[in-house]
């Protein structure tokens, strides 16, 4: 199993360009013809300076990319690898038409629907709060501890997930259990009902701290000079922070928001196939660990590839869905 | 500079007393986050010197039970574990300055409003964070230029991301203004002068930013050396953990396997390595903060 | 979902058609049976001359090989292990080892698929890769003849390694092992004789006296430790498949279970069935459900993980013990050096529960105990195949067999007490028991070998335990029928298309078998209510398909293991 870290890198692609690109031909176009001719004289090194990033994802990433067909192929190691006979859509009718493609299809939607819902919130609120933070040195302990679960492996956390709430010994589960936030008979680690509520807030224990950074990064940017009026017109430290606080990072909010939207269909394989076991089965087989069980372990290339471009097609819709709803609505987005 | 907002920012005393109540809800809630936070990192650091019995059975909440170092002896005796972390060091020190050379020249090409092919280049860039043509080309396409096994490779492999580079041309799009390249471009200032001495200059904090990207990305990287390396000298850190860990799993029967008998301090080692494996860069993490934020929020959020 | 049972119901009712119904197209594999039989005797000739191949080697040139052996992360640097180069020198090789400690089975597709692969591969491969990646393997079949006296005696003397090695085609790719000393089940199950003694009770010997033995365990302080709450009745590792799992209780419900009982499938008067979709399954699980609900079984046995099954034998700080009834490979290694005293072996229990009576069984698993395939496979773009096949011939003489499961007389793990007889030695590093210090030194279990029946190995503590425990199912093993009861799919060849439908059909088929049996056991679904629809729902996802296929398979398995006994 690969210890592979998941952590997704959700950055920034603000692109306001349309005033910007207003403002500045009007800019060069009004006052320095001359360089416009030298901007076109100059693109040569533009492409130099692009060139070796060009080239490497032109190797390393299209180049690969004839692979895709195998999806429509039939893998025959014989002919090569992509040389087996034209399949058409085979694969993904036997996808479809496969009694384990609702389950993992909604299995996987639920598990992604609750970790946007409740996962993407959780860094911003982390960040609001260590903002408010008055004590400096408070302030600097919680932010360096909540990053830390950022870096043990998945399959620590699974093991410590199996020894925290299991029943009876788990530390954790007791905890809750004498809380009254789970019923005494629940077995948390074992059982369907569970499983996305533990999948979700162990995944937020995790990565909260990590996200946080960026939002925690874009409050501190905030123009004091802000805060003083407002402190000035009477508003208290809650308004403040909802009236300035919040809007200053709500752009930074909905291009994160439209990110993890094109991951829609991509849960984290290493953590889903780990937690897995017999009693929560009905909401752990997701779509990722059917084509590792499928298309990795029994060499089922065609099958898997096929499954896998159905999943990336899907996130991409769901990209573009939510950029194009954004746009309208907000009026930032992506591209 | 955040020091002295934040400074200026308390500086104003609390006049409302539903501000106090906030103020101490803020503490409550930040000491909430960190016991929430911090318990089960406590559990790892005591799991990993506790009799693992007792860990798995839940006998171990507090404090650590039955001490023994067993597995951070399994791991420090492991004469691999220092080729491991030569060998990473020099992965993540190599590969991130190939990282930040091929990313920011790139970035910077993408940052201008004025070059034509931008939009296009972009889309070549995005279109790979969906689609690829999966494992088994890629390793082929590794193996025909003569990588596998070879140092380049570790070093060479994801010398771009593309979400980072996103953040290096947001960065200088928003944050170095364009009349200074007006004026450079009076003084007959070519791109590549321009880069160097002002926009590289002008880009420490975003440079930061991307060192630790990058750098942790390759001090966690695990798939790509399992995938691509089959020389054990070469192996980095995180494979030759990965090893350790695995031999001092409970052997699982099955096959009439005989083994399991050191079972009682064998799982230690799980997670005696997570602390091994993160502490180091860990340790860089405060070096870095400082810049880090500052980068993060002009890179990203003036856009 | 709902669409295909309808369409499939079909082939679900084959599943309890007789053999006649599948059997059709079984023709085409008798080929192959009769193949395997014909080749075995032409290479009587060469057996005798176990250290003859060498010498032809050793005046030229030493070969260069490349090679590749998926080893136990335990197990030391290749290169150090003296009887290795030992062997090495005598077949003329010099092997360029590449050791690979980690993740083979994520790796291995991708460098199969590429077609990157040294000279030779150790515990590399298994069957379906020959027929996925075909062409990238070389049929060994004729350099077996050529070059390897002392694998041809081992396919002369038990014949069962050359049918397990050979494909549908008639080909072998990949060379077997055999072992022999091995027990003829894995799997023991242990009852807590303290404990027993301590309640003046006696080792149950059917299902109804163990439920009242794990009563009294739950109930009373049967470690005397004045707390009546820290028993744990009765504790299991996994289901189907699980060497550890109750489904070995199966047994006592007549149905034969064969190495590890693969997938819940058995035979049954020469017929193949699946045990999750018998009505006797049925019964198991109202029995385990019966358990569970008093509380009997242990909670958390469903999602512990093995760790944690095998810490929880272990007993607690004070050292007591915990745990009542449960299953293991040998004494001291499932309790630890103080508790194993506390614990016994005990035998099948008989079916008492429902009126019914039935032949009590226990799992047979001596073929897969004792034998396995594709040890050793080599590229088809080997560079010298006559030389890469005498050196792993060398693997298979007689001395060489006992070094490469317990490691070298060189490097002092076993010593040449006599002509046919080995000691094997104790740990040279006394904080390792024998089995780590076996992983260590050698290949141990995953080395190609011919161990010979009329070797004798003196082993250590701990495998004698393993035998003397399994003494109490001796009886019960002896009822098994190769002809009929016997399961053989570690015998079983597949072609491509039949392996591509059955691994989807296995995938489908596990998504509801798998996650049925622990809600049954623990009551949160009804098994009355539940088991049409689910015996329905498991055979529209493919388990008609994969019987008809297995009948295919077993009448052709049949054929080819007729001549023998196991």
């Amino acid at each position: 199993m690969p210890l592979k870290k998941e952590g997704h890198f959700h950055f920034l692609l603000i692109k306001r360009e349309v005033n910007g690109m207003k403002k500045t031909s009007a800019q060069v176009s009004g006052k320095k013809k001359k360089s416009i001719q030298s901007y076109l004289k100059q693109d040569w090194q533009l492409w130099v300076m692009l060139l070796p990033a060009v080239l490497y994802i032109f190797i390393f990433n299209y180049v690969p990319m004839y692979g895709i067909q195998l999806a429509f192929r039939d893998f025959d190691f014989t002919k090569g690898i992509t040389g087996g006979a034209w399949a058409g859509l085979k694969y993904f009718k036997q996808y479809f038409t496969s009694n384990m493609f609702w389950p993992t299809l909604k299995n996987t939607f639920v598990i992604s629907f609750w970790s946007i819902v409740i996962g993407f919130p959780a860094p911003i609120i982390l960040a609001m709060i260590i903002n408010q933070i008055r004590n400096q040195k408070w302030k600097r302990v919680v932010q360096t501890t909540v990053y830390i679960p950022y870096f043990i492996s998945v399959v620590v956390l699974v093991s410590m997930i199996n020894i925290m709430f299991s029943n009876g010994s788990g530390v954790i589960a007791n905890l809750l259990k004498s809380m009254h936030l789970v019923k005494e008979s629940t077995n948390i680690i074992g059982s369907a009902k569970t499983f996305v509520q533990l999948y979700v807030l162990t995944g937020v224990w995790q990565s909260m701290g990590w996200n946080s950074i960026i939002y925690i990064a874009a409050l501190s940017s905030v123009d004091t000079q802000l805060y003083d009026a407002c402190r000035i017109d009477g508003a208290n430290r809650w308004q403040t922070m909802i009236h300035i606080d919040f809007p200053a990072i709500l752009p930074t909010v909905m291009i994160l928001l439209i990110m993890n939207m094109g991951n829609i269909l991509n849960v984290g394989f290493d953590k889903v196939y780990l937690m897995q076991n017999s009693l929560n089965l009905g909401a752990s087989q997701v779509i990722s660990t059917y084509v590792y069980t499928v298309g990795i372990q029994k060499a089922q290339f065609s099958f898997g590839t096929a499954v896998g471009l159905f999943n990336t097609v899907v996130n991409f819709i769901f990209l573009i869905a939510t950029n194009t709803i954004s746009k309208k609505t907000t009026g930032s987005g992506l591209m | 500079m955040a020091k002295g907002k934040t400074a200026e920012k308390s500086r104003i005393k609390s006049t409302h007393w539903d501000d106090k109540i906030f103020g101490a809800a803020i503490i409550i809630l930040s000491i909430l986050i960190f016991i929430i936070i911090l318990y089960p990192l406590w559990f790892v650091v005591i799991a990993s010197i506790s009799n693992s019995d007792l860990v798995n059975r839940g006998a171990v909440t507090f404090l650590p039970k039955d001490i023994r170092f067993y597995g951070y002896q399994q791991i420090l005796q492991d004469s691999r574990i220092w080729i491991g972390y030569a060998n990473t060091i020099l992965y993540v020190v190599v590969g991130t300055l190939l990282n930040m050379a091929v990313t920011m020249p790139a970035a910077y090409a993408l940052s201008r409003k004025k070059f034509k092919a931008r939009n296009v280049v972009m889309f070549y860039f995005v279109f790979t964070m969906f689609f690829n043509g999966g494992l088994v080309p890629t390793y082929m396409t590794v193996s025909n230029l003569n990588l596998i096994s070879t140092r380049a490779i570790l070093i060479i492999f994801g010398a771009l991301n593309v979400y980072n580079l996103i953040i290096a041309r947001t960065f200088i799009e928003n944050s170095i203004p364009d009349d200074l390249y007006e004026a450079a471009l009076l003084d007959g200032c070519t791109h590549f002068n321009y880069f160097f001495k002002v926009v590289l200059p002008l880009s420490k904090a975003v440079i930061s930013v991307l060192l630790l990207y990058y750098a942790v990305g390759h001090w966690n990287d695990f798939f790509n050396p399992l995938i691509y390396n089959n020389n054990s000298s070469y192996e980095p850190l995180q494979i030759v953990l990965r090893r350790i860990l695995l031999m001092n799993e409970a052997f699982e029967g099955g096959s009439g396997v005989q083994g399991g008998y050191a079972q009682s301090s064998a799982d230690q080692v799980k997670y005696a390595i997570i602390i091994v494996s993160t502490v180091p860069i860990l340790c860089v993490y405060p070096f870095v903060q400082k810049y880090f934020e500052k980068g993060v929020m002009i890179g990203a959020v003036k856009g | 979902m709902k669409r295909k049972i309808v369409a499939l119901t079909l082939v679900g009712a084959m599943l309890m058609g007789t053999m006649a119904a599948c059997g059709n197209d079984s023709g085409t594999s008798s080929n192959s049976g009769s193949a395997a039989g014909s080749s075995t005797a032409e290479s009587a000739a060469g057996s005798d001359s176990a250290d003859g191949s060498g010498d032809t080697a050793s005046t030229g040139e030493k070969v260069k090989l490349k090679a590749l052996i998926v080893s136990h992360p335990l197990t030391q640097d290749i290169n150090n292990m003296k009887w290795l180069q030992e062997i090495e020198d005598k077949a003329g090789v010099e092997i360029e080892w590449e050791q690979i400690y980690t993740d083979w089975d994520t790796t291995k597709s991708t460098r199969f698929a590429a077609g990157d692969i040294p000279d030779l591969l150790f515990n590399a491969t298994v069957d379906s890769d020959y027929t996925t990646y075909n062409g990238l393997f070389m049929d060994l079949t004729d350099l077996i003849e050529k070059n390897a006296p002392n694998i041809q005696e081992m396919f002369d003397e038990v014949p069962d390694t050359k049918v397990l090695a050979t494909t549908k085609e008639g080909k072998i790719y990949g060379v077997p092992k055999f072992q022999g000393k091995w027990p003829e089940t894995n799997t023991t199950m242990f009852i807590n004789k303290t404990w027993l003694d301590n309640l003046g009770l006696e080792v149950p010997t059917t299902f109804t006296e163990l439920e009242s033995v794990l009563e009294a365990f739950k109930e009373q302080d049967a470690n005397g430790n004045g707390d009546t709450t820290d028993e744990i009745p009765f504790d299991f590792n996994g289901w189907f498949s699980g060497a550890y799992s109750p489904v070995n209780l199966l047994g006592g419900l007549g149905i034969q279970l064969t190495n590890w009982g693969t997938d819940g499938y058995f035979a049954e008067d020469g017929q193949i069935k699946n045990y999750a979709v018998d009505e006797r399954y049925k019964a198991f699980m109202k029995y385990m459900n019966g358990l569970y609900s008093k509380g009997l079984i242990n909670e958390n046995a469903i999602t512990n993980d093995y760790s944690q099954f095998q810490s929880l034998s272990r007993g607690d700080a004070d050292g007591n013990a915990t745990v009542g009834v449960t299953f293991g490979w040998e004494e001291t290694d499932k309790f630890g050096q103080d508790l194993a005293s506390q614990y016994v072996s005990f035998g099948p229990l008989t079916w008492d529960v429902d009126g019914n009576t039935y032949d009590t069984r226990w799992t047979y698993d001596y073929s897969g105990l004792n034998m396995s395939s594709n040890r050793v496979a080599m590229s088809a773009k080997c560079s010298d195949p006559d030389a890469a096949m005498r050196f792993i011939d060398q693997f298979y003489d007689a001395t060489v067999s006992v070094e490469g499961l317990f490691g070298g007389i060189t490097d002092g793990c076993i010593e040449q007490t006599g002509e046919n007889s080995y000691k094997v030695l104790p740990p040279q590093d006394s904080s390792m028991d024998s089995g780590t210090w076996k992983w260590t030194m050698s290949m141990a279990d995953n080395a190609p070998m011919y161990i010979r029946q009329d070797t004798e190995i003196e082993m250590t503590q701990d495998m004698d335990n393993a035998l003397k425990e399994r003494e109490v199912y001796t009886e019960v093993l002896a009822k098994v029928d190769p002809k009929k009861d016997y399961y053989p799919q570690m015998f079983m060849k597949y072609s491509d298309a039949d392996q591509n439908t059955m691994a989807m059909d296995q995938a489908n088929i596990a998504n509801i078998t798998d996650n049925y049996w622990s809600l049954w056991m623990t009551g949160e679904s009804d098994i009355d209510a539940d088991w049409d629809s689910y015996v329905e729902s498991v055979n529209a996802a493919g388990m008609g398909r994969k019987y008809c296929r297995f009948v295919r398979l077993l009448m052709m398995s049949i054929l080819r293991l007729q001549n023998k006994e196991l």
